[in-house]
């Protein structure tokens, strides 16, 4: 019956001591590490300079349509190392008429399945009648430069790129879902493998349908070239399981293309460019004193900016 | 299944002794069943049985998963500064075993509920191999896996004869311990931009909510495992718990009002996230579950002398806290910042709200089976070694009685 | 990333990656760096172990450029392939409603490829259009009831055979084990061109002939003349029902040229009369309205008019009054509307009203909405037309006009009826004077475009008080008549100018009541008026099946359409013009597949007794008719199977429905469904559909179709 002593030695109170304080200055350290700027995980510098012929046999036209014009001021930012360009957005809610044709084309353009979307177009009625008003919103990632997404992601999966665009490596990302409760625009959706037609088909469940989606239609196992890569959802494969969110079409700007949502808009109200270009349409949009941003007070400094 | 019902015969000695025991074998064996069946359905149809989305996220794996957390932390702090100050019943090596062995117990399981829930369960490695420390999952998930270490070698040393060691391992557990309860407040405080979970009462919520769970689950098994020749050390131990029970809930609910009396007088700060909460759909699952059967309940029954009662408050006030959690987890998630978001694109897992699907309720079951399993396992292994002659001293709760009814006293 | 082994493997893949994206040509030239191509690996874009993979959809070879037809608006669109499926559909960069201004048509497709034009959400969708997994792939035939949904698959060659056979064709069917259907070889009676031909004009004279007697003794001429031939009519004592080809009805719902050819060709082939569209529950009060109100004055008489569709010059309008026209929802369509129009409004270039029951999503743009009441277009029209004439805000100019000859003088595109003068009788205008009947000018002998003789009286107008007999197609005299003119003729004849008229009947009412009338504010409905005004022929009225869609559609869309008249906007830069589209058919009709040598000429009264009076005909039997009579209009879509049902004018053997859905579309649709599913009344239904359909699940045979993204089927509306 040797009761144990009720109180710590010396010894032992150095050494409790010491493992808490080396527990505490680690912590310390590897937080304060990661909170600084590391080196970006993306190509930069000369070997992300493209030249591209896109529309260089194209006379400009008189009036031309303000795709074309935005598209050359495209060719030329890609002639510029990633580092030098800011892409921007710019969307003008009094041209937007509430088509829907940018959150489809988004959808088809990336292939996304149910319950995934980059860039759906809220609408609100106000006003009783006779004073009405209807009101369209189309949300894409905002591409914040103060990205409450990114310091969430446990795994590096989600981060700032050079050129602006909050980028998702989903072969990194582990689906905690922790960014889409972090993004306040609620830009970030999670794919959890459906499949339209495969639903459409109405097989019963199981195999057949949601998981695998077998029955699906061909074009629904086509891969996305989200990133510039090939993305096939078959067998469960990245982005599913994975959060998904508007990348600005970075593929497209790859071969010189605008991104589908701007180049879709019946309206012409979405705008597409370099901020850095001073001669650029958006850079002249952003400072129009009818240029806002969403939720501004939460400080994300989004790079999606509305007229209204 | 095999093993269990082996072990249910060498340790048929406590099934006489205790009618509970063989309710509580029934119980697990209800669990675990049920639970296997939802394991299965996670594996077969993903996360297409389950009732969160995108624009709510994370459901009720994640809330038991703060729970587990919770009701580990607390019983490792209790536990080790108890036998630290060498505070009669908890000063022996079982009794301090206990202590770990549930805290081990209750930390385990949550793990699976976190991984179940991810989208790439294969990646979860990722999060200790190329972590970021600026996100709480990453910092938790490392804080835990050195505290599993830590509990682990600490109870080895309890079997060594005085070793310089454990108590200073002990200190850092319980620095980590009282570290990951209030970290996991910070892990929804770090949510800049969601105003209800913001706010910097999370911490002292979630570590108040920690010792209660801690006093209680200690409670509850210590009861569960009789007085083991201890008498006095014993009672004194489940006064102790007792009164740290009811001091910590009593502190909870004075911080949660705190939290929520700003907005009840100030109008012009109310949020569909508090309104959800008191109002919503769900309100029995804060006014009935957390507040009456969580809170108040308990706090009457401890007030009684009866230790069976007090039993029953310890369960309850698991129940209440595990309400608790959803009631932080779904109202920070249900009220979004963009009006007509959820109109504009009309997807079952586009929506601000949530409904736990019995996939996700049996999952849950596996979950508390597995934290069973792994308790009576612990106890079990605890009892051999210190049985074996190297370590002989002091008659352990394993040599004497055995399990026994707590309602004896 | 050090290892060497590593970084081997990894630049060959990139290598291969850098040349897939080679492949892609146009994407890149001479570029610094290869994309796919560095250090690190394949990572142009991404750095990571996942290799890069060229863009399919930029590659011009995957590209396949047409129209789309998700909605019969019809935009050019691109669709773009990978793996030899579509999986992506975009504006079409060349056809200038997906671009403003499209590409010119000599851009090389290598350039155009990159360039994507805009369309709307539906038109994206039209891949889920041609892989949708309900789509038919097999004829089916009804294996239960009609309607009953149950089907068997058959061989397309069989179902021909059947089809042209008949026989007991759906002995399976319980009930129906003993029914004979008779095939189209026997409904397809009278096969002889010449035959045929002359038949028809033989028709034509005993229909044209006006006396009883003499009509009946017509018809035995015909029974004698053809005795060997009329087992192959209808009715041999009604040659005017046409041959037993005409129980063969066709039907279509949306159907564009290319199409619509091979739709003909087929009714050729058949030689029946029956191929009816679906017009009237589309627009047909709009497309009949501007018909009636483009009537030329042509050898004596109105005629020639045109099925116009206008449409406001968005481009250049400076207002426009949208009048039930749905731009950016439905509409012809959105794409090539809504690009002309946000520019302007946001410029402040444009400025847009709108009068719908409904707040749409263009009124939400509107400078004033104005909520009117189903139905009642014409009054808020007529309260309008009032306000403007009394307000004198009216284009004098252009409606002083009384010939070409003063329009071209004026600078004027078109002239109107506005001083022409009308004969009152009993306070109720009639007939347009003609001057050589009131003895201002003597009959002049002149030739028809055919060549026949006839004596042109020319119309009346006043020019400042004096009476002038005009001819409106006259080119060297113009001709400027007085607007408002009420008064009496040296010969006693009390005459009106049309704007006079047109004044009156609009005072029938105050602006108040005409307001109230439609249920829309007064001071709205004069403010929209005033603004309508202020921008000469740059504002329009732009309207559409709002208006146009009810019993009373060709009064509104007229009363619409008059007010345009009185802004003198048409054929104006910035008011309305007539949509044009590229001739499908190529230059020199090489695409012309109606065009068919020897077909036997259909005649005979139609199915839906269109374009012909029914006095005219030998089953003329008093009034009221058994059903409505239509001699104005055509492809009435509510009649075709009501008309099957009351067998009137006469039963009907077979129908066949082409991507139709009346028991859907047509108000009151369901009514058609106990018709169809009634096989005394419609001995053989078959359907062509691309799926089992709201009506082609009643019919007995459905034949799959091509969807629009694998057919001949292009805009020629
Ligand atoms: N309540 C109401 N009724 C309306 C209208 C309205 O706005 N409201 N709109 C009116 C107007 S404007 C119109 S034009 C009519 C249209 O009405 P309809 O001319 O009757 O055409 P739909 O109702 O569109 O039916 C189309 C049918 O064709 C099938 N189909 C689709 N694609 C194809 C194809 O590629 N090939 C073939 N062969 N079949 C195909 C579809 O499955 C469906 O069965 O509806 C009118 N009716
Ligand atoms: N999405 C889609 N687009 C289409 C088609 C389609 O099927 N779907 N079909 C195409 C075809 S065939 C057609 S004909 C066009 C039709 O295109 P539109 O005619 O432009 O659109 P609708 O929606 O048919 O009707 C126009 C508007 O009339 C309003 N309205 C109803 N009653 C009245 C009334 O009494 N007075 C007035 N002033 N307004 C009234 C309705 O609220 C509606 O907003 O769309 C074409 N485009
Ligand atoms: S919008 Fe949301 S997802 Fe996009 S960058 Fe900002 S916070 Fe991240
Ligand atoms: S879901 Fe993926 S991207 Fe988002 S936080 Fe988790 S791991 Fe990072
Ligand atoms: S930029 Fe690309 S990804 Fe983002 S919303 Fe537009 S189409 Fe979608
Ligand atoms: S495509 Fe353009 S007009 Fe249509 S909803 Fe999107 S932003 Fe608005
Ligand atoms: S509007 Fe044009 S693109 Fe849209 S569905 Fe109609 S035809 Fe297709
Ligand atoms: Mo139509």
């Amino acid at each position: 019956m040797s009761e144990p002593k009720g109180k710590m030695e010396r010894r032992e109170f150095l050494l409790a001591g010491g493992l808490v304080g080396a527990g505490t200055a680690v912590a310390g350290v590897v937080i304060v590490k990661d909170r600084m700027p590391s080196a970006p995980q993306d190509p930069t510098g000369e070997k992300t300079v493209r030249n591209l012929n896109v529309l260089k046999n194209l006379k400009p036209q008189e009036h031309e349509d303000e795709h074309v014009r935005m598209q050359r001021e495209l060719v030329k930012a890609m002639a510029k190392p990633v580092e030098k360009r800011h892409w921007a957005m710019v969307i003008d809610t009094r041209k937007c008429v509430g088509c829907h044709a940018c959150t489809i084309g988004c959808v088809a353009e990336n292939k996304l399945p149910p319950g995934v979307v980059y860039r759906p177009v809220v609408i609100t009625e106000t006003g009783d009648y006779p004073n009405v008003q209807m009101r369209f919103l189309p949300r894409p990632c905002m591409q914040c430069d103060n990205p409450s997404c990114v310091p969430v992601c446990p795994v590096k999966a989600t981060w700032k790129r050079p050129d602006g665009v909050v980028a998702i490596d989903y072969d990194k990302c582990i689906g905690c879902r922790y960014c889409l409760n972090a993004c306040p625009y609620g830009a970030r959706t999670s794919d959890f493998g459906r499949h339209y037609t495969g639903e459409a088909a109405g097989a019963p469940s199981g195999k057949d349908r949601p998981m695998e989606g077998i029955a699906a239609a061909q074009w629904e196992h086509e891969p996305s070239n989200e990133y510039g890569k090939s993305w096939s959802r078959k067998d469960h494969s990245s982005p599913v399981g994975n959060a998904r969110k508007c990348h600005f079409c970075l593929h497209r700007l790859e071969v010189g293309q605008l991104p589908m949502c701007v180049t879709t808009c019946i309206g012409r109200a979405t705008y597409f460019g370099d901020s850095n270009d001073a001669d650029s349409l958006v850079s002249s949009l952003i400072v129009k004193n009818n240029s806002q941003t969403l939720l501004a007070h939460l400080g994300n400094k989004p790079q999606c900016y509305y007229l209204v | 299944m095999a093993k269990t019902t082996l072990s249910t015969r060498d340790s048929g000695y406590g099934a006489s002794a205790s009618p509970w025991k063989a309710v509580l074998w029934v119980i697990w064996l209800i669990l675990m069943v049920g639970g296997t069946i939802g394991v299965f359905q996670r594996f077969s149809s993903g996360h297409l049985a389950a009732g969160y989305g995108s624009y709510v996220p994370w459901g009720l794996w994640i809330g038991l998963y703060f729970l587990g957390v919770g009701i580990s932390g607390g019983s490792f702090i209790i536990g080790a500064v108890g036998y630290i100050f060498g505070i009669p019943g908890f000063s022996r090596p079982s009794e301090l075993r206990t202590a770990i062995v549930l805290s081990l117990a209750a930390l385990i399981p949550a793990f699976i509920g976190v991984a179940l829930d991810l989208g790439h369960m294969e990646r979860l490695i990722k999060v200790l191999t190329s972590p970021v420390f600026t996100s709480m999952m990453a910092f938790n998930a490392w804080m835990y896996n050195i505290f599993i270490v830590v509990a682990a070698v600490s109870w080895l040393l309890t079997f060594k004869d005085n070793s310089t060691w454990l108590k200073p391992l002990l200190v850092f557990g319980a620095f980590l311990s009282i570290l990951f309860p209030s970290q996991s407040g910070v892990f929804f405080e770090a949510v800049r931009t969601n105003e209800f979970w913001h706010s910097p009462l999370l911490s002292v919520l979630f570590l108040a909510s920690a010792i209660a769970l801690g006093a209680a689950g200690l409670l509850f098994v210590r009861i569960l495992l009789g007085e083991s020749g201890n008498r006095e050390g014993y009672s004194n131990a489940i006064r102790w718990l007792r009164t740290i029970a009811v001091a910590a809930i009593i502190v909870y609910l004075a911080f949660e009002f705190a939290e929520f009396s700003i907005v009840l007088w100030n109008p012009g700060q109310h949020s569909p996230s508090i309104d959800f909460l008191l109002f919503g759909g769900y309100w029995q699952v804060f006014w009935i579950l957390h507040l009456l059967l969580g809170a108040l309940i308990p706090l009457a029954l401890f007030a009684s002398n009866h230790k069976g009662l007090w039993a029953i408050a310890a369960l309850l006030t698991g129940l209440g806290f595990a309400a608790a959690r959803m009631c932080i987890l779904v109202p920070g998630q249900i009220a979004g910042h963009i009006p007509g978001l959820q109109q504009a694109f009309q997807d079952v897992r586009l929506t601000y709200s949530y409904h736990p699907t019995s996939m996700e309720y049996l999952v849950g079951f596996f979950m508390l089976a597995v934290g069973m399993a792994i308790f009576y396992v612990g106890i079990r292994l605890g009892k051999t070694f210190a049985s074996s002659p190297e370590h002989g001293y002091g008659s352990s709760i394993e040599q004497d009685g055995g399990l026994q009814s707590g309602t004896a006293a | 990333m050090n290892n060497t082994k590593d970084n081997e493997i990894k630049s060959r893949r990139s290598f291969l990656a850098g040349g897939a994206l080679l492949g892609t040509g146009l994407l890149i030239s001479a570029p610094k760096v290869m994309a796919g191509q560095n250090d690190q690996g394949s990572s142009a874009v991404l750095n990571s172990k996942r290799p890069d993979a060229a863009y399919e959809l930029v590659k011009p070879t995957n590209m396949i450029y047409s129209a789309c037809l998700q909605c019969n608006t019809g935009c050019g669109i691109t669709c773009k392939q990978q793996n030899g499926v579509i999986t992506k559909i975009d504006g079409n960069p060349y056809n200038p409603w997906t671009l403003l201004p499209h590409l010119p048509y000599a851009t090389h497709p290598q350039d155009a490829a990159p360039v994507d034009g805009s369309i709307c959400p539906k038109g994206q969708a039209g891949l889920q259009t041609a892989y949708d997994p309900y789509r038919l792939r097999k004829v089916l035939k009804r294996a239960g009831k009609r309607g009953e949904n149950k089907w068997i698959s058959i061989p397309f060659e069989q179902a021909v055979q059947e089809i042209c056979d008949g026989g007991k064709l759906f002995a399976k069917v319980p009930g129906e084990e003993n029914r004979e259907v008779e095939g189209l070889k026997k409904l397809r009676a009278l096969t002889d061109p010449k035959v045929s031909k002359e038949m028809a004009g033989d028709v034509k004279k005993i229909l044209d002939e006006k006396d009883k007697e003499k009509k009946k003794a017509l018809i035995e001429e015909f029974k004698s003349k053809y005795a060997a031939d009329l087992d192959k009519l209808i009715d041999p004592n009604h040659p005017d029902l046409g041959p037993r080809n005409n129980q063969i009805v066709l039907a279509w719902g949306r159907l564009k040229g290319g199409r619509g050819d091979l739709y003909k060709r087929f009714a050729g082939g058949l030689g029946t009369t029956n191929a009816h569209g679906h017009t009237t529950v589309c627009q047909g009060s709009l497309y009949f309205t501007c018909k009636a109100i483009s009537e030329q004055y042509v050898d004596g008489k109105f005629g020639d008019g045109k099925k116009f569709y206008w449409q406001a010059d968005l481009e250049n309008s400076r207002f426009v009054f949208f009048v039930g026209a749905n731009l950016f929802e439905g509409n012809y369509g959105p794409p090539n509307r809504a690009v002309r129009l946000t520019s302007n409004l946001v410029s402040g270039y444009t400025r847009i009203a709108v009068a719908d029951p409904r707040f749409s999503k263009l009124a939400s743009k509107a400078w004033k909405w104005l909520p009117i009441k189903p139905g009642t277009d014409a009054a808020l029209a007529a309260g309008m037309i009032r306000w403007i004439l009394e307000n004198k805000r009216f284009d004098a100019k252009f409606l002083s006009c009384a010939n070409k000859a003063a329009a071209v003088a004026a600078g004027e595109n078109s002239w109107s009826n506005a001083s022409w003068l009308v004969e009152i009788k009993d306070g109720k205008p009639g007939k347009l004077v003609r001057a050589a009947d009131v003895g201002i000018a003597q009959p002049e002998a002149r030739k028809t475009k055919d060549g026949k003789d006839y004596q042109e009286k020319f119309l009346l107008t006043m020019v400042q008080g004096q009476p002038i007999a005009v001819d409106p197609n006259d080119t060297k005299t113009p001709v400027n008549g007085d607007l408002f003119v009420n008064t009496t003729l040296p010969d006693g004849t009390v005459v009106k100018s049309g704007l006079q008229v047109l004044l009156e009947s609009s005072q029938q009412r105050t602006t108040k009541e005409w307001a109230e009338f439609a249920g829309v504010n007064e001071a709205d409905m004069i403010a929209v008026a005033r603004e309508l005004t202020s921008y000469g022929k740059k504002a329009a009225v732009d309207i559409h099946r709002g208006p146009a869609q009810h019993t009373n559609g060709f009064y509104n869309v007229l009363s619409w359409m008059t007010i345009n008249m009185l802004l003198g906007n048409f054929d104006a830069k910035g008011g309305m013009i007539a949509a044009s589209t590229y001739d499908y058919m190529g230059k020199g009709k090489l695409y012309e597949l109606s065009a068919q040598p020897g077909k036997t000429s259909a005649f005979g009264i139609s199915s839906i007794r269109h374009g012909l009076d029914y006095e005219k005909t030998t089953i003329f039997a008093g009034y009221p008719a058994k059903r409505n009579w239509y001699p104005l209009s055509s492809d009435i879509y509510e009649e075709i199977i009501p008309s099957i049902g009351d067998a009137y004018p006469y039963q009907v053997k077979a129908l066949f429905l082409y991507m139709g859905a009346p028991t859907y579309s047509l108000p009151a649709g369901d009514t058609n469904i106990k018709i169809l599913c009634n096989t005394e009344k419609v001995p053989l239904f078959i359907a062509n559909d691309i799926l089992i359909g709201t009506t082609s699940m009643y019919a007995d045979y459905i034949f799959p179709d091509l969807s629009h993204l694998e057919r001949w089927e292009f805009q020629g509306s």
